[in-house]
């Protein structure tokens, strides 16, 4: 068997999906909550059934399911219209903890007929300690008769608890295929890039093109140094960017030298303000105030951002979001900057001003630029070298000229050549 | 208008429930009631807390309705309806006070939360604007192939799952793109965070923080 | 057989995003609705869907007044094939996914399964009952858009920038798609940013800007004129440009192209 290359080699550290799939379905379940109904100061508790979901596709530990179940309890205690507020920090932590604990064992994955039966006691017995820890300490806080705590509050918790089973036993199994999608390609061994010889200079503007699926968003991420689940290693290849040697470096060295714009930029975005998102690569990477708000400041003028620095991002449009994605990835002051699809889903004008902008970087700073791209239009004034990948494959690398009359002549993805060469390699340099 | 540290008005929140919670004096506890109120005033999105208070106070009302039939003597009544009133109340002010990079600092640097819990509330807040206008636009787009809504609550429930699964594959694709990239960008990196927010201090911070504690052991002891 | 009269939709009386839009679209056309961001393309196609609720004017289709219709109402005769198909996918097999418009319009499953494999078969996913909609390639997954749109036999369909986010392959293979159910007696209302598209598919085009329709004819009245054209904040399609840079005659795809080409006998290599 092959030696792994460097850069697939070292651990993989920690899987920081817990904590994402967490957020992303509590906040969901911030918004179902908002929208159902509530009697008396009891809601139906979506805030469980999705936590629970995320235990249970992450199975963590019991100190992770003890944090997971404080963010919900905040979250719930900041937009609750509860009884007792403070009771959600006692009772979250505590129902998600034990949650966690048979999660991580999986005590209760009983099968009936093939049916794992494990969501739906799960989320019942989730939601019945939680529900139930709440209503006590309301009932003894608030001095609620018995009555009230054994004949209302108990049976209203059984109630929520039995539907909250319901959802979490039709949402669990299509959630747990999708979660776990990249595994069943990689069990096949089905997914590997091979072939990639390529080597771009410092300074270069480098355009990768080719159909869905030719393995363009997985070299881009292996150059970036990213944890990809999917992806062993690179075989037979030889992957030099600014003259280093990519699947010789570890991925902490990657990191700290490239940076990129996912396709999926949104999920980039994690803080609240624009000024916040800014900062929060520049925090975690140690470096002092004075130099946040400096290369803030930089960075924002550079994309035309500047003066929002107290705007919310959930209030900018989606070309502003992708501005602050590259500024973001900007202010770290990377030798290479990535861009997975940029323009995919924007106007014609947009895609201009994006391409104007990263020109500009490429020659204020003379950051190498590396971008994922199908139209190959919008590039063309300012790519020095075009690269085809071709079903895990790099077919060519060379000039925009070269390259895409290489696509022309074997045919491969010939559809993305702008028509003015097209129409020039068809008829020859006489007419044109 | 002074500047307070967000730990200070954390902790005047916390001290004012458990200050309501001291005591079942009718009077003092409209005292507290009446000095948050006063407080909301000088908040610069006055009416926006305004309605949020108006709305706990309705709660709190159908709460002392609800004792009061089942039985409680109206002091003891009154008495938990305003507690209620007060803690929520504080809650919601601190949060309309403070901004959340800044309550995130001091959780973690004065309150020793670990970063990752921090962080994961203020991103649960970012993404739900932006979840929610997905809500509306996956409903829009069922609405297109027949979705209404409508029927039994069993059929309600069974039907809102077409809104509710498009919103949860997506999230948990979009999960593994997040964690990728918060890898990139350092989140589990050895080296010490710094933060932008100042958490110290100041002399005011102290002194109200003090005459709270005062005033709190004041009322526990005489009433 | 849609003829829309005078739509305006504001949220309050100063801000309006709609104003004094007329439009008609006759059996088996393709009418291109386009405009810069914020126009309110999307806004009137919503409202031609039901999900919006016109301030004043009027729809009627083929003699019927729907303008108060809801979405769910107009399903039967209108599908909404939107931008991102992600947005809608559910069921745990493709043939659950299809089957679900049907069904919720009240047809009986035997029915509806049949309508189902139709549509599949149309939009060439034919044989892919059984996969998870989850599993399916970017291109795929636009594909079982369309095809849940199409169950439901509606008369009309809206796609809204059918082709965003895909390769180039994909988007001529969905393109020919569209042409192919246009062909078949498909009037399609399609939004878009792309010019050539526009060029090499639409009947009619509708430009709108500022809130008001600003031009409404055919591609070629349209893009001969390149002042109109680019004051109404368009571009000019990809062959318009060449083809007038090359001295022909103005041609609006790269068909015409090769043809005036030929004709005057430039020699091919």
């Amino acid at each position: 068997m092959e030696k792994k290359n460097k850069r697939f080699q070292d651990v993989p550290g920690e899987d920081l999906r817990w904590i994402t799939i967490t957020v992303l379905l509590l906040s969901i379940g911030v918004i179902l909550r908002m929208v159902s109904p509530n009697i008396g100061g009891i809601s139906l508790n979506w805030n469980i059934v999705m936590y629970t979901v995320s235990i249970m596709l992450c199975r963590p530990s019991v100190k992770q399911g003890i944090g997971i179940g404080f963010v919900s309890g905040v979250v719930a205690t900041m937009s609750s219209k509860a009884a007792l507020p403070y009771a959600n920090l006692v009772s979250d932590p505590l129902a998600a903890a034990v949650c966690a604990f048979l999660a991580s064992r999986y005590f209760l994955a009983i099968k009936v007929r093939k049916v794992s039966l494990e969501p739906a006691l799960l989320v019942f017995l989730t939601t019945f300690i939680s529900g139930g820890s709440f209503v006590l300490l309301t009932k003894l806080v608030l001095n609620l008769p018995m009555a009230v705590f054994l004949y209302a509050m108990l049976p209203a918790v059984f109630f929520v608890a039995l539907f909250g089973s319901a959802a979490g036993q039709l949402l669990y199994k299509p959630a747990h295929k999708i979660f776990n999608k990249g595994e069943g390609l990689f069990e096949r061994e089905k997914y590997c890039l091979k072939n990639i010889h390529m080597d771009i200079s410092s300074g270069a503007f480098c355009i990768v093109t080719g159909v869905n699926g030719s393995g363009k968003t997985s070299l881009l991420l292996t150059i970036a140094g990213a944890r990809i689940q999917y992806l062993k290693d690179v075989q037979q290849s030889s992957i030099v960017v600014n003259g280093m040697d990519v699947l010789q470096q570890t991925r902490k060295d990657l990191q700290s030298r490239a940076a990129m714009v996912m396709a999926d930029y949104e999920a980039q975005l994690v803080t609240e303000t624009v000024a916040d998102e800014i900062d929060f690569s520049l925090e975690n990477a140690g470096l002092m105030p004075e130099i946040i708000l400096q290369r803030r400041q930089a960075v924002l003028e550079m994309v035309g951002l500047s003066g929002f620095e107290e705007k919310s991002i959930a209030s900018l449009s989606g070309g502003q979001k992708q501005r602050l994605a590259i500024a973001v990835m900007l202010a770290m002051q990377p030798e290479i900057l990535i861009l997975d699809e940029p323009v995919a889903a924007i106007d014609p004008e947009g895609a201009r001003d994006i391409y104007r902008l990263l020109g500009q970087i490429n020659k204020k700073y003379n950051t190498t630029i590396l971008v994922a791209e199908h139209d190959l239009k919008y590039a063309v004034p300012y790519a020095t070298k075009l690269l085809l990948m071709d079903k895990d494959e790099l077919r060519y690398s060379g000039t925009m000229s070269q390259c895409m009359q290489y696509m022309y002549d074997e045919k491969i993805y010939a559809e993305a050549i702008p028509l003015q060469w097209k129409i020039r390699m068809k008829l020859g340099e006489n007419i044109c | 208008m002074f500047k307070l540290a967000a730990f200070t008005k954390i902790l005047l929140a916390v001290l004012i429930s458990i200050g309501s919670m001291l005591t079942l004096n009718l009077i003092i506890l409209l005292c507290f009631l009446s000095l948050e109120i006063i407080v909301v005033l000088f908040c610069p999105k006055w009416k926006k807390a305004g309605m949020a208070m108006f709305v706990l106070g309705l709660f709190s009302l159908v709460l002392f309705v609800i004792q009061v039939f089942c039985g409680t003597t109206f002091v003891l009544a009154a008495a938990s309806a305003l507690r209620m009133a007060i803690m929520a109340i504080s809650i919601v002010l601190m949060i309309f006070f403070t901004r959340t990079q800044e309550i995130t600092a001091a959780l973690v640097q004065q309150f020793h939360l670990p970063y990752s819990y921090a962080f994961m509330v203020t991103a649960v807040l970012r993404f739900v604007p932006d979840l929610l206008a997905e809500s509306r636009s996956v409903r829009e787009a069922q609405s297109c192939r027949g979705y209404s809504g409508t029927g039994s609550p069993v059929q309600r429930l069974t039907g809102y799952m077409t809104i509710i699964k498009p919103m949860l594959f997506r999230a948990i694709e979009r999960s593994e793109h997040m964690a990728v990239s918060l890898e990139m960008r350092g989140f589990s990196g050895t080296q010490p965070r710094t933060f932008m927010s100042a958490t110290s201090l100041f002399v005011i911070d102290y002194l109200i923080l003090l005459s709270c504690i005062f005033l709190l052991v004041f009322v526990m002891v005489n009433f | 057989m849609l003829e829309v009269k005078n739509i305006g939709y504001a949220y309050n009386s100063s801000g309006k995003i709609l104003d004094g839009i007329d439009l008609s679209l006759k059996n088996g056309e393709i009418l291109a609705i386009v405009g810069r961001n914020g126009c309110g393309k999307t806004t009137l196609t919503k409202i031609l869907m039901g999900l919006l609720l016109p301030t004043s004017g009027e729809i009627q289709l083929d003699g019927e007044d729907v303008t108060k219709f809801k979405a769910s109402e107009m399903a039967k005769k209108i599908g909404y094939v939107f931008q991102n198909p992600d947005r809608q996918l559910f069921a745990n097999t493709v043939l659950e996914e299809v089957m679900y418009g049907p069904l919720q319009l009240g047809f009986v499953w035997k029915e509806a399964k049949t309508q189902a494999l139709q549509s599949l078969l149309a939009v060439g996913l034919a044989g892919m009952d059984d996969h998870s909609p989850q599993m399916l390639s970017r291109g795929q997954k636009q594909r079982l858009s369309i095809a849940s749109a199409l169950a439901s036999k509606p008369q009309i369909l809206i796609m809204d920038e059918p082709t965003s986010g895909q390769d180039c392959r994909e988007r001529t293979s969905l393109l020919r798609l569209m042409q192919r159910l246009n062909q078949e007696g498909m009037s399609v209302i399609l939004v878009t940013h792309d010019m050539d598209i526009v060029a090499e598919h639409a009947d009619k085009v509708l430009a709108l800007l500022y809130h008001k329709v600003c031009f409404s004819g055919t591609p070629k009245e349209l893009f001969s004129d390149e002042e109109l054209t680019l004051s109404l904040g368009l571009e000019l399609p990809e062959a318009v440009k060449i083809s007038t840079q090359m001295n022909l005659p103005i041609c609006l795809t790269p068909m015409e192209i090769y043809r005036c080409l030929e004709e005057a006998n430039c020699r091919y290599v």
